[in-house]
């Protein structure tokens, strides 16, 4: 905190430089995409991994042979390093010898510029994102899912209702506070991450994935502007003391519900 | 085993495989021909198992593996040692300002590693400890998360059980070694994985306090090779396959506790 309130740069002295990087941050036209990349990012990545991860829940679930193996497959991802993410996936969206665009090109079909294309790199850093991520909220999900009283659901059904009915009106509201903590989860990792983003695209192309952490990144560790990069790190830790406030609002409401 | 139901059964098996193909597309990759990477068919027409051994001579990853599995062990079993420790201070001892302390050591949750990076960076600096063991270690040698599962834990047992001990003539510290950490072992071991799985897969820290070649960790080595313009297909993926290996073995071991201490990590909040 201190930190923001000078200009350290690790080779003289700090000095005291009152609100300076504050005032200078908002006016710093990479910063304030950063803000916005950050924002579509976190939100287009809480989105699908909630949405996928009820339907990865609902599926592993299902009284299945195979769900240990699914369960297993679906939550490796999260453990497996990002180093190794970025490289697997660097292959298969590579524009020339990537996996992908040779499937589409057998197919017939033009091959896309993955991480190249300034509109298409931030969704396919979300897609990678979230086939790491979607574990998570899947096997807590499943473990929400495990928690409903069979009974409710028989008596559902003896009240008449359909399958699809008894989903969308009892399974899924009791589903509530699950779905309250995998989207704050979700939200809170994804306004922090950028390590895909320093391996893959730096930020590019033309600033299309220049999330804030690697804002802060590269004026800490490239620029050296310890000072800036702490002010940044301050305006980050007030947008996450923000989203927990809500999630804090937000369970107390809930909890007088049930 | 359970009855075949082809349609759930045919459904899962797609899931799974969808999300299985980017890992197993690169373990393909890795023993493939350099030449059949770009003009090859999918599947590789023959086995080059060399890549393997070329992946871990283009970098020095014995000294990369060696810093990794040092640093993964000692932060785990300090993690642990100081968890033990402050958990059953702060579930059974009392003190003035317990209540309060523990308050205290539960607010850093709040603060999330990203927002450390640059002040921990800069403390580092000032101790002279860049490019040591101690700054890759020390930062991460306490957690409030492994006290507060531990602290839940503890506080499950029957205050009795303990009393009986002191009974019998027994010290806090015999109480703690024989009575608490035994009967915690399943929850302390999830922890340990998850402390551990999280030290060694580290790239940002270890990536920014040092650099020599000899403190750097496997991470921090395999990201490089990631920008080295001239790599090799195929020796790129044997190192990333290397890399992801000792995780993989360790998830697949133990997988039920991975993943009941990654669901404990997202009910804390």
């Amino acid at each position: 905190m201190y930190l923001s309130f000078t200009d350290a740069d690790l080779i003289r002295l700090p000095r005291w430089v009152g609100t300076a990087n504050y005032s200078a941050l908002f006016g710093d036209g990479t910063f304030l995409r950063s803000l916005e990349v950050t924002a579509t990012f976190g939100l287009s990545v809480t989105g699908l991994e909630t949405l996928l991860g009820l339907a990865l829940g609902f599926l592993m679930h299902l009284r299945s042979r195979f769900s240990r193996l699914l369960q297993a497959v679906v939550f490796a991802p999260v453990v497996l390093p990002l180093t190794v993410t970025a490289i697997a996936w660097g292959y298969l969206v590579n524009p020339g010898s990537g996996a992908i665009n040779r499937l589409l090109e057998r197919a017939g079909v033009p091959t896309l510029g993955w991480l190249q294309d300034p509109g298409l790199a931030l969704p396919t850093l979300v897609l990678i994102t979230v086939w790491k991520g979607v574990g998570l909220p899947a096997v807590l999900y499943l473990a929400g899912l495990k928690q409903i009283p069979g009974e409710l659901l028989e008596a559902a059904e003896v009240d008449g209702a359909t399958p699809s009915q008894t989903t969308r009106r009892v399974t899924i509201p009791l589903l509530g506070p699950t779905t309250v903590l995998v989207v704050f989860l979700s939200l809170v990792s994804t306004v922090q991450s950028y390590v895909l983003v320093l391996l893959m695209t730096q930020g590019g192309p033309l600033g299309r994935t220049h999330l804030i952490g690697y804002f802060i990144y590269q004026q800490a560790f490239q620029f050296f502007h310890m000072g800036y990069a702490a002010a940044a790190s301050c305006v980050l830790f007030g947008l996450l003391l923000g989203l927990g406030w809500l999630q804090l609002r937000i369970t107390e409401r809930r909890v007088h519900y049930a | 085993m359970r009855k075949a139901r082809p349609v759930q059964d045919t459904l899962v098996l797609l899931v799974t495989a969808v999300f299985a193909a980017p890992l197993v597309w690169m373990v393909l990759t890795a023993v493939k021909s350099q030449a059949d990477v770009y003009m090859g068919p999918l599947w590789p027409r023959s086995v080059h198992l060399e890549n393997f051994r070329l992946a871990w001579e283009t970098a020095p990853f014995g000294r990369y593996f060696l810093n990794s599995l040092v640093v993964a062990s000692v932060t785990t079993a300090s993690v642990l040692l100081t968890s033990i420790l402050a958990a059953y201070a702060f579930a059974r001892l009392r003190f003035a300002g317990r209540d309060w302390l523990f308050l205290l050591a539960l607010g850093t949750l709040m603060v999330p590693g990203e927002v450390l990076l640059v002040p921990n960076f800069v403390t580092v600096k000032r101790l002279g400890w860049l490019d040591t063991y101690a700054a890759l270690v020390v930062p991460f040698a306490a957690s409030a998360f492994g006290i507060f599962v531990l602290r839940q834990t503890f506080r499950k047992l029957p205050v009795e059980l303990e009393e009986a001990m002191f009974v019998d003539g027994a010290s806090p510290w015999t109480v703690l070694w024989r009575l608490y950490v035994p009967v915690t072992l399943t929850s302390a071991a999830a922890a340990a994985i998850f402390v551990f799985l999280g030290a060694w897969n580290a790239l940002v820290w270890p990536l920014v306090v040092t650099g020599s070649t000899a403190m750097r960790t496997v991470q921090v080595g395999l990201a490089s090779l990631i920008y080295d313009q001239g790599y090799n297909l195929p020796v790129l993926m044997a190192a990333a396959t290397l890399v992801a290996l000792p995780v993989l073995l360790v998830y697949f071991a133990f997988q039920r506790l991975v993943v009941e201490a990654a669901l404990q990590s997202g009910l804390k909040s």
